[in-house]
């Protein structure tokens, strides 16, 4: 049977027309990387091509003036790339280039060595400032000839890589290397539309195109390795070990390599799972496997088929290497597990893991472009973050007085966006001032989940395993899957999801007042006299309530809405509105008076912009959790008051 | 024992230490508890309490800065206040409490003594205590095993401890010298059972302390009302007998 899924697996893949075999030596003093890599690319467009865009994404870090060194700062999750000592920088060097056998090195250049290098149309017109310079992350070849449909090229370039001190997800700590982005990497050429090959920005992440890869690895016998891939082979020359991983239909391949890296191995159905944590980490070690097999459970959920390579690698770097950390690749992705501290219930370090494992879903078989639409690896998978979590944890963070999931987290991150960005552009596009994390990453998630709720989980996941059956090993674009969305969700499911990535629509349901009051006795004249009261008709009357809530809909979808009203009895009434004509007032009676009224009780708009507004409570039940939240904050007082006076 | 019975003949003077407590309870509960509860009137988190009541409605605008700012500057003057009280209270534990008037007179007389005294132990307890956690934090970040910072966090600790229950010993020594003296007396002598004693109470009350901030976050957030004000009076009741065993450490060196 397992063969048999095996099959269909590879029979369903298209066909690869890039090859990489790659080999390397680590040198662990110099902190560097060197060796060859020989690319076999086909065209398999039907448009000609004369030249051959490389990124070279390690040179972000060769200079304080690199697109990505400006636009962050030099800042990155919370890690600084140490300007005032270059030991601590890193870069590509391309120092040969043979072009099916022939030298080709006279017509490398850099990108920002090109006086026009707008008229390659690799980048896009806002993409490239003068004043940003200079910029290697991309090499150009230059062919003497175009390249026809249907053609293929042999490029064998040899190359150094000198790793930057642990930053932004790549590079060394003493012995430790992470190696991400370390070799050039071919762009991804896509016919009339040219070459789709981006600077290496701040917010942005990759794109390129799948491929076999065999990767011959140098380093030291102490060493322990993990990479994309699977291990092929192994030999030993004196104080060195070569080993070689080979895999097919894979757009990336990163390494690890430690002396100090210890190996736990556990298994998830055709799955061999190697968990690589530092000396130290062994407690935490049943925690990060399962995280990984929630990750791997939960996908294949949403995603309607199991993670089909038969290889994971989850490595757990060091803390001094964070910086390495929360970074996916293809069946290797890096962890972060802060401290041997951190509480049960806190499960970031879990939350972390099924990410970046849910990359390989989102971003690693769904290829899409990262540079130009992160909502579709970022927004996406941080939804399935959140899915796969809640099915497997329920809660990210789970104490007895705080529960939170990841649709919470993402509500209040997203609440907190006041700027004119949406999700719907390139990475470079979101305003510096911030933006681009929430609305890469939480607006999709609480959208998504409002998404589930009107349409029910049933067809919600049907789009989504269409979406992955359909697009797998593919590169899917915005109108991929907004087409799938229409298809099984309809037109109204589409627009929501169209108008949460182009637009700044909202949700807010608003219960503006509500009011409940017994029912005046009835005043009035007969006989244009007045009707005397009997004592009789004081005993007798039982009054009712008149109750009266007034809703409104402050955001820009019309969307029906539930309305319930709770009564002191326990008793309830439910209404229904449509969420059209701005507001609606709903008039009815009880015998009992009215407590609470509320919109939208089962919370299906999970993006609902402001909670506090949904309801107006006449009698308030949460009093006493507020004189306990008063408590617990003044005892602390007090105690930290002891302790600072503990010798006075 | 006898010092502790001797105290709690006193113990007008453990209770005055006491009050000073309970007033910083009380002057941060309640602006604390009238905000919250105003804050859950007529709207959703009046029926429904989840986490999104943290952040939208106390994390709001400027709320968490401004209550930081309130709890960080009431803290500040009630240590002022704590070094001012206590410049009464040993004058009332070397001879005779006779009646708060005096207290507090005598407290004026000797705050600024004590203060300067409390500067010049506090200080270089600190810089102390810096360079102990700057050691432990270069050997925790140095090693490839990531059991070292947990492992240095707690030698960084004891070491914090000790060093806070040998300067606190030196800091009241001389409190007492001044007070004999009339005039800024330092320390550095160790008198062998007082030492103990101070040694004693200070880490039972550290351990208190540490317990308690556990306990506190169990009884308060997890149980009904009625282990809410037990957990509230245990506090009280520990926080009284405290004092009472702060004061008996004290009495020993006069």
């Amino acid at each position: 049977m397992k063969k048999m899924i095996l099959i269909l697996i590879v029979a369903s893949l298209p066909a690869l027309a890039l090859d990489y075999n790659i080999s390397i030596t680590l040198n662990p003093k110099g902190e560097n990387i060197s060796g060859t890599e020989t690319i076999v690319w086909q065209n398999t467009s039907d448009t000609a091509t004369d030249i051959l865009p490389l990124h070279l994404y390690m040179n972000a870090f060769s200079n304080n003036r690199s697109v990505f060194a400006v636009e962050s700062g030099g800042k990155h999750r919370g890690n600084r790339m140490d300007e005032k000592e270059t030991k601590g920088f890193g870069y590509c060097k391309v120092t040969g280039i043979l072009l099916n056998g022939e030298n080709a090195m006279d017509t490398f250049r850099y990108i920002s060595d090109i006086p026009d290098a707008e008229s390659l149309g690799l980048c896009w017109k806002d993409e490239v400032t003068k004043t940003i310079k200079p910029d290697r992350t991309i090499g150009i070849i230059q062919l003497s000839k175009p390249l026809q449909p249907g053609e293929s090229v042999t490029l064998k370039i040899t190359f150094e890589t000198k790793f930057p001190r642990v930053f932004a997800r790549t590079g060394y700590w003493q012995t430790f290397f992470m190696a991400g982005q370390w070799y050039p990497k071919l762009a991804v050429f896509q016919g009339a539309k040219g070459w789709n090959c981006h600077l290496f920005h701040y917010n942005s992440e990759f794109f390129a195109d799948f491929a076999h890869y065999t990767v011959s690895l140098t380093v030291p016998q102490n060493y322990v390795v993990g990479a994309t891939g699977y291990l092929e082979n192994e030999t030993n020359t004196g104080n060195t070990k070569t080993l070689t991983f080979a895999v097919d239909n894979v757009h990336d391949f990163a390494w690890t390599a430690w002396d100090h890296w210890k190996v736990a191995t556990d298994t998830w159905k055709h799955v061999k799972l190697f968990l690589l944590y530092p000396p130290g980490h062994e407690g935490t070690v049943q925690r990060q496997i399962e995280a990984l097999k929630a990750g791997l459970s939960g996908y294949a959920e949403l995603c309607g088929e199991d993670y089909p390579y038969k290889k994971f690698t989850l490595v757990d770097p060091p803390m001094q290497a964070a910086g390495a950390g929360g970074m996916e690749y293809p069946m290797l992705v890096t962890g972060m597990f802060p401290s041997t501290l951190l509480p049960a219930g806190v499960r970031i370090p879990e939350m972390v893991i099924v990410h970046e494992f849910g990359h390989n879903y989102f971003y690693g078989m769904l290829a899409s472009n990262e540079f130009e639409n992160a909502w579709m690896d970022e927004g996406m998978n941080s939804f399935a973050t959140a899915y796969a979590m809640e099915r497997h944890y329920k809660y990210d963070v789970d104490f007895p007085f705080l529960k939170m999931d990841g649709f919470d987290e993402a509500r209040m991150g997203f609440a907190s966006y006041k700027g004119p960005d949406f999700p719907g552009k390139a990475a470079w596009e979101f305003s510096p001032a911030g933006g681009y994390s929430n609305l890469s990453y939480n607006k999709p998630t609480i959208y998504f989940r409002t998404l589930e709720n009107m349409l029910g989980r049933e067809k919600f996941l049907q789009i989504f395993h269409t979406y992955f059956a359909r697009y797998k090993f593919k590169h899917p674009t915005p109108n991929d899957f907004l087409s799938v969305v229409k298809e099984i969700g309809g037109e109204q499911a589409e627009d929501f999801v169209r108008r949460m990535l182009y637009t700044r629509d909202i949700i807010d349901y608003a219960v503006t007042r509500a009011t409940s009051r017994k029912t005046p006795r009835f005043l009035g004249l007969k006989d244009f006299k007045p009707i005397p009261e009997t004592k009789k008709d004081k005993k007798k009357e039982k009054r009712k309530y008149e109750n009266t809530i007034i809703v409104e809909n402050r955001g820009d979808f019309r969307y029906p809405v539930t309305v319930v009203a709770t009564m002191k009895d326990g008793s309830r009434q439910e209404f229904e509105w449509d969420g059209c004509g701005g507001w609606h007032r709903f008039a009815f009676e009880s015998m009992s008076p009215m407590t609470v009224a509320i919109v939208d009780p089962d919370r299906i708009y999970a993006c609902d912009i402001s909670l506090k507004n949904n309801a107006i409570t006449l009698q308030p039940r949460t009093g006493s959790s507020m004189t306990k939240l008063a408590l617990t904050i003044s005892q602390f007082v007090q105690m930290v008051f002891n302790i600072t006076s503990l010798s006075i | 024992m006898q010092t502790l019975k001797s105290v709690l003949k006193e113990h007008k003077l453990v209770t005055i230490l006491y009050l000073q407590e309970l007033a910083l309870f009380l002057i941060v509960f309640i602006p604390l508890a009238v905000w919250f509860h105003s804050q859950i009137s007529r709207n959703y988190f009046g029926t429904t309490l989840s986490v999104d009541f943290l952040f939208e409605v106390l994390t709001k605008g400027g709320a968490p800065v401004v209550a930081a700012l309130f709890i960080a500057l009431i803290l500040f003057l009630f240590i002022l206040f704590r070094i001012y009280l206590m410049g009464g209270i040993f004058d009332a534990l070397m001879g005779k409490y006779s009646g708060l008037p005096r207290l507090m007179s005598e407290g004026a007389t000797n705050f600024f003594r004590f203060w300067l005294l409390f500067m010049v132990y506090s200080v270089p307890l600190l810089i102390l205590s810096g360079i102990v956690g700057k050691f432990t934090g270069y050997l925790a970040s140095h090693s490839p095993n990531q059991a070292m910072p947990v492992i240095m966090m707690i030698a960084n600790h004891t070491t914090a401890i000790l060093l806070l229950v040998l300067f606190s010993f030196w800091h009241t020594t001389a409190r007492f010298k001044t007070l004999v003296n009339r005039r800024i007396k330092f320390s550095l002598s160790i008198q062998g059972k007082p030492f103990l004693w101070f040694a004693w109470y200070q880490l039972i009350s550290v351990t208190f302390l540490v317990v308690f901030a556990g306990l506190s976050v169990i009884l308060l957030t997890r149980a009904g009302t009625l282990l809410m004000i037990a957990g509230f009076l245990l506090m009280q009741i520990g926080l009284y007998g405290r004092n009472l065993f702060k004061l008996a450490s004290y009495k020993l060196l006069s």
